[in-house]
């Protein structure tokens, strides 16, 4: 009780957005919540229509046990009677992203699973998409741009514009156009930090954003770039960067108590372990090495190393394929073999890089080894052609 | 409903691709005769457009669209060259080629080279099984992707093989409904025929 209290106590504080308009009295949560006015009925409409499209996109993860974790984690973090009105969905996308339609559909990029390491790390990003839903950013955005026009003719003529008319493809179009200013990225993690205080969890934002500049900063130091640190932004950005992100959690988790609390970490970790290769694979297949191998460290540090992440490591070494990567590549098969959790695909590696290090008897008894426990790998053929040799 | 939907995609694609061919230089290939195409002699059975390079050792041909169905040829890539063309060498460089690969590895450098190509996160191997490429050892990879943005189920099917140092590569692509099976018998005639 004393938590909900509190977040109405900011929700007030967070802004005339919402107080102001006594048709929006009811929030966007509630229990059989029906959309208000033109503006609003007319854009769950169309997100309805979108969703129902988007339900069945080949992007979309079909693993119910990890959407019903992630949803779990977006409950915590707004509680119960909020997350009632959402719909997750993880989506296959490399990227560090989520993003929440006005009619409750929220999306999760497996890049953002595989770039946070705790429960409380999560809820800070699911509470910000959430915030933005709650605050109706997209509906007063839209409201202010649209003037007299009719919304369901414009919406069409936004999506002919590009010349696309797939639900995400629309979805795209219009979280584009609805793409929200600064204020209302800095309001929503306000809101989603108030979640996180009124919640079990311990504010754990900063770390996020830390990371996520540490990792551009690999990769651009690889690829020669040079450094972007703004402590403020550009006149294009959308969003404050990273750095002023950093910077005002870090004092919201100075606050007393602001880190109180279980971290969920541990059941972090178990959850998503299972899941690593549907994580990791678009990012090890990227050609982002040094970003990526931060991530995977990072992952590695933060909740240590198991079967399946060192083979990550291994492939993302043997991919890149320089003489001495191969080595890495072999030992980092090596010791994801000797965890006992390795997947098959690790002698798969250990095999490979074996051979073309000239180790060529324990090249094959590995790849043997991955044919005796995937006689039905998708390049198993290929494999015994190696082997005849 | 996903059939409907499938069909505006590929109408959109469908003028994509045909509102540039006199600019980028659509060339008219025709059936049963044999076309040179870099280094390669390629016999199709039916008529074919030649559009542009993706890569600089690349070609590309379509006929209802690159959206719809189209096979990449590519020719003796050499050693440390990329398979598609650096566009954007800065934000997204393109994987290198290296002759030491060994054969089902070539599959592991085609999926990492059309990833970065196609921004796509979803692509799966189906099957990469070792065959004859003109005489000589080859691989070919079956596979399913998704394109960013989309909902349209893919597929493609490649054939890779290293003579000589370099890499040969044709790749055909289309979305499995309905494209995919429809263009494939041409698209295995065409590259069962191709010589170097
Ligand atoms: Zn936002």
């Amino acid at each position: 009780m004393m938590r909900r209290l509190f977040v109405a106590a900011v929700l007030l504080a967070a802004g005339p957005a919402i107080a102001k308009d006594a048709a929006f009295d009811r929030p966007t949560y509630a229990g059989a919540y029906e959309p208000q006015g033109v503006d609003e009925r007319g854009l769950w409409m169309q997100f309805d229509e979108h969703e129902r499209g988007f339900r069945d996109s080949p992007l979309v993860v079909r693993d119910e046990a990890l959407t019903r974790y992630v949803k779990g984690v977006l409950c915590k973090a707004v509680g119960e009677d909020r997350c009632d009105a959402t719909r997750v969905y993880v989506v296959q996308d490399k990227n560090f992203n989520a993003s929440m339609a006005p009619n409750g559909l929220m999306i999760v990029h497996t890049g953002l699973l595989a770039r946070v390491y705790s429960e409380a790390e999560l809820a800070t990003i699911l509470g910000h998409e959430f915030a933005h839903f709650e605050l109706r950013h997209s509906l007063n955005g839209f409201k202010k741009r649209r003037g007299g026009t009719d919304i369901l003719a414009w919406l069409s003529l936004s999506g002919a514009a590009f010349g696309q008319s797939t639900a995400a493809a629309q979805m795209a179009v219009v979280t584009g156009v609805f793409s929200f200013n600064r204020d209302q990225e800095r309001e929503a993690d306000f809101l989603s930090a108030s979640y996180i205080r009124a919640s079990s969890y311990p504010l754990r934002a900063s770390i996020v954003w830390k990371r996520l500049m540490e990792e551009e900063d690999a990769l651009r130091e690889e690829r020669k770039q040079r450094k972007v640190r703004r402590a403020t932004p550009g006149a294009t950005d959308t969003h404050p960067t990273d750095m002023q992100r950093f910077a005002y959690f870090s004092e919201l988790e100075a606050q007393p108590s602001a880190l109180d609390g279980d971290d969920g970490a541990a059941a972090y970790r178990d959850a998503t372990a299972r899941v690593l290769p549907t994580l990791f694979d678009s990012l090890v297949k990227s050609n982002e090495f040094a970003g990526v191998d931060y991530v995977i460290q990072t992952r590695g540090s933060t909740l240590g190393w198991d079967g399946l992440l060192l083979y990550a490591r291994g492939e993302l070494y043997r991919l890149r394929g320089n003489p001495r990567d191969l080595m890495t590549a072999r030992q980092l098969y090596e010791e994801a073999i000797a965890t006992g959790t390795a997947p098959a695909e690790a002698w798969r590696g250990a095999g490979l890089t074996a051979i073309r290090g000239g180790d060529s008897a324990a090249g094959r008894s590995a790849l043997t080894e991955y044919l005796t426990r995937m006689p039905t790998a998708s390049d198993a053929a290929a494999m015994k052609i190696l082997l005849e040799n | 409903m996903v059939h409907l939907r499938g069909a505006i995609i590929l109408c959109a694609a469908l003028s994509a691709a045909w509102s540039l061919p006199a600019s980028a230089g659509w060339k008219l290939v025709s059936g049963n005769q044999v076309a040179r195409v870099d280094s390669l002699s390629i016999t199709p059975q039916s008529d074919w457009n030649q559009g542009g390079r993706p890569g600089e050792q690349g070609r590309v041909w379509t006929q209802d669209g690159v959206g719809l169905n189209a096979i990449e040829f590519f020719s003796a890539v050499p050693q440390g060259a990329p398979l598609y063309k650096e566009r954007d060498k800065k934000n997204n460089p393109m994987p290198k080629f290296d002759s030491k690969l060994l054969l089902p590895e070539l599959a592991d450098f085609f999926e990492r080279s059309f990833r970065a190509q196609n921004q796509v996160s979803d692509f799966t191997i189906l099957e990469s099984t070792p065959t004859d490429i003109g005489g000589r050892k080859g691989l070919a990879v079956r596979y399913r992707y998704t394109l960013p943005n989309d909902e349209l189920t893919r597929l493609g099917e490649a054939r890779m093989a290293v003579v000589e140092g370099k890499l040969y590569v044709t790749n055909f692509y289309a979305p499995q409904l309905h494209y995919f099976d429809a263009g494939l018998p041409e698209a295995r005639a065409i590259m069962e025929r191709t010589r170097f």
